[in-house]
């Protein structure tokens, strides 16, 4: 697997739905399209809403990883 | 299909308030517990009422009744609180304002239905089939031949497995579900199918129906990538939406029909006579258990307790009757309780 360059982060454990989606709406509107950004997600529904509703909206999802009690997710904005 | 208005035999003795009482049902008017006071039942199809013609109920609930309005369970509005002598006047009101009363008594009832055509979780246009049905069935505001039943007949649909308007608690009951395929050339390996998929082989078993296992050399791309248990799956489509490459298309989507289902003092669960059916399809079943409700339902039974008596395997076999095999061959595991 290839490595992805992350240009920004942010970490969304501990906020709900439908926050965590609109936060991350926001962090790739300041981004360049092709831009990555990972994001750190609960388990639950924030991991089954965020990653639908991103692709929804364009964006490339590259890999979602699970860490302990979360996921990152690399999003490449669309 | 014709509806024929057929006459179940009514009772000679009844007193006349019974009867009169009964009729008042029939028509929509449900009496109060504060004698001179009935309550209208309206039918609103498929749950959707537009703005302005609320406006003019409202009007009617004003001049005839207490203000209020009444949301009925099967998404009706009722208008309580009007005087026994205005029911004629309130009736010709609320026709006027464009809407129909809901008989209630031994026929078809309101279709009720979910959100499904503007739910992002639904497989179905519910709001289509749903106006459909209540085309072909409802028709207890008709004067002439209303179709009378044995008792109460009811429907509902749904658009997924989640079941938001309880398909299997109706006579018949429509459910709109999905089947997933794949497409491993787009798999990330990110393992949400796996994650999100609910429908667990039994309570202790922490496999479901996608599980990852280590991928094919072939698949070089991925670590890990999904496997599918068809025999686990109830057509939900979490996995579907939860998938973020697309991956996961759906393959098959129908609609799983259940007869037989009632709530009550009794209440019972509906079987599941179709799986992925096709909206013809399911209107040909439909047609038909009503037809075998009409013709051997006894008094004052309920479909559960004619299928009772009957016997699953014959009203099966009557129903699915040269429609294609497939329908009735389910997942072995639905319907299913968990305890």
């Amino acid at each position: 697997m290839q490595e992805v360059a992350i240009d920004r982060k942010i970490d969304l454990r501990g906020t709900v739905c439908p926050m965590n989606f609109v936060k991350t709406k926001l962090a790739l509107e300041e981004m360049e399209t092709g831009e990555v950004l990972e994001v750190v997600l609960d388990t639950g529904e924030p991991i089954r809403n965020v990653p639908r509703s991103l692709k929804e909206e364009g964006h490339k999802i590259l890999r979602v990883t699970r860490l302990e009690d979360t996921f990152a997710v690399l999003v490449e904005k669309g | 299909m014709a509806e024929e208005g057929i006459i179940v035999d009514v009772t000679e003795a009844e007193n006349p308030t019974t009867q009169a009482v009964r009729r008042l049902k029939d028509s929509g008017y449900i009496k109060q517990r504060q004698g001179a006071y009935h309550s209208l039942r309206i039918r609103i199809r498929g749950g959707r009422v537009k703005a302005d013609e609320l406006a003019k109920l409202a009007k009617v609930a004003n001049q005839y009744g207490s203000g209020e309005f009444h949301f009925t369970m099967r998404k009706g509005i009722e208008i309580p609180w009007v005087k026994f002598e205005d029911l004629e006047a309130a009736t010709k009101a609320v026709e006027e304002a464009g809407f129909v009363l809901a008989g209630c008594g031994p026929r078809t009832r309101a279709v009720f239905n979910c959100m499904g055509s503007v739910c992002p979780y639904s497989a179905i246009d519910v709001f289509a089939i749903v106006d459909e049905m209540d085309r072909r069935y409802f028709d207890s505001h008709l004067e002439q031949n209303p179709r009378r039943f044995p008792h109460k007949f009811k429907m509902s649909v749904t658009g997924c497995a989640i079941g938001c308007a309880k398909p299997q608690f109706n006579e018949v009951g429509l459910m709109g579900v999905t089947f997933p395929g794949l497409e491993i050339e787009k798999c990330i390996g990110c393992r949400l199918c796996a994650e999100v998929c609910q429908e667990f082989g039994s309570i202790d078993d922490a496999s479901s129906a996608w599980e990852m296992v280590p991928a094919k050399p072939e698949h070089d791309w991925i670590r890990e990538e999904p496997v599918f248990a068809p025999d686990l799956c109830i057509g939900c489509g979490d996995c579907l939406r939860a998938c973020p490459t697309d991956a996961i298309p759906s393959v098959r989507s129908g609609l799983r029909v259940f007869i037989g289902g009632k709530f009550g003092r009794h209440p019972s669960y509906g079987h599941i006579m179709a799986d992925y059916a096709t909206v013809e399809e399911a209107f040909i079943i439909t047609d038909r258990v009503r037809e075998f409700y009409q013709k051997e339902g006894k008094r004052g039974e309920r479909l559960s307790q004619v299928i009772e008596r009957v016997g699953m395997e014959e009203v099966r076999e009557r129903v699915l009757q040269g429609l294609r095999k497939e329908l009735g061959e389910m997942n072995p595991r639905l319907p299913r309780v968990r305890v």
